[in-house]
């Protein structure tokens, strides 16, 4: 049986299992290029945040380990779309 | 007296527990990777967008439910582990490693695949990158399931039960992060070689 504390990963599971659907049809079937890099990056980065938060229980960790996990999710997707952004021009 | 009174009076401030800081210092390395990655992807973008192509998305996105679904399970394990119920919590980590395990046959299977096309790690700058980014991942992978192995005998039988429980906690702790963290760089590993230059 899955208690209260069980559901919160669980919940997150299949939310992270839906928006990779997303991510992937993005990819696949969107005729609009600039749309879909930046859904495939902005969902990758809703993904790591939903990991950091209902798995890894970051409001457990150091605020400077937090603060730094999350500044490093936001670097890395402003940098894969600003780079891609910069090679489609 | 509150911490910052404490750090004021030159009192020693808490240490983040080695775990944390691995994972920053790891996402790190990673990130940098992702950079120099894109930044050679703008001198030949159509380059890397047909190499791209030639890898199964499919493959990828089923590599992601399994590392989401393991995550699950380990991170499942770990609630029912902090309540104390350590039999349940062994059952999720090998529930856990055996769905994992089905990522390394499917990455086994895109390795035999692209090598016997011939698509080598000297193919071309996007496959030296492949390579290298899946094959760093596939070592923490690797190292990862012999930690949920670990985890999954449960806590020391020869040791004092509460020291064990307490040791055993501690280590489902550490090991479910790594585990955790190993799911979270393939996001941005499946995005950057399988997504964005999809079509």
């Amino acid at each position: 049986m899955i208690g209260n504390d069980s559901a919160a990963p669980r919940n997150a599971w299949l939310l992270l299992l839906l928006i990779s659907g997303l991510s992937f049809v993005a990819a696949e079937f969107s005729a609009e290029r600039h749309i879909a890099i930046a859904a495939i990056v902005g969902i990758a980065a809703a993904k790591i945040v939903v990991i950091l938060v209902r798995f890894m229980d970051i409001d457990r960790a150091p605020a400077g380990i937090r603060r730094y996990l999350y500044g490093w999710t936001l670097v890395c997707s402003a940098a894969i779309f600003g780079l891609w952004w910069a090679a489609s021009a | 007296m509150p911490a910052a009174e404490l750090a004021a009076a030159g009192a020693p401030r808490e240490r983040a527990p080695a775990i944390w800081i691995f994972i920053a210092l790891d996402c790190s390395s990673f990130g940098l990777f992702f950079v120099v990655f894109m930044a050679q992807r703008l001198g030949q973008p159509a380059l890397f967008d047909h190499s791209s192509q030639q890898l199964y998305t499919a493959l990828g996105f089923l590599n992601a439910c399994i590392l989401i679904t393991s995550s699950w399970l380990v991170a499942w394990a770990n609630v029912v582990g902090r309540q104390g119920d350590f039999a349940q919590a062994k059952k999720l980590i090998a529930w856990g490693m055996a769905v994992a395990a089905c990522f390394g046959l499917v990455k086994g299977y895109e390795y035999y695949e692209k090598l016997s096309s011939g698509v080598t790690v000297s193919t071309n700058e996007f496959f030296t990158f492949y390579y290298a980014l899946t094959g760093i991942h596939f070592v923490h992978y690797l190292v990862g399931m012999v930690i949920l192995g670990v985890l999954a005998q449960g806590p020391h039988p020869y040791a004092p039960p509460d020291q064990a429980h307490a040791s055993y906690r501690k280590w489902l702790e550490g090991g479910s992060l790594y585990w955790h963290m190993v799911d979270l760089l393939w996001i941005f590993i499946f995005s950057l070689l399988y997504l964005v230059g999809a079509r």
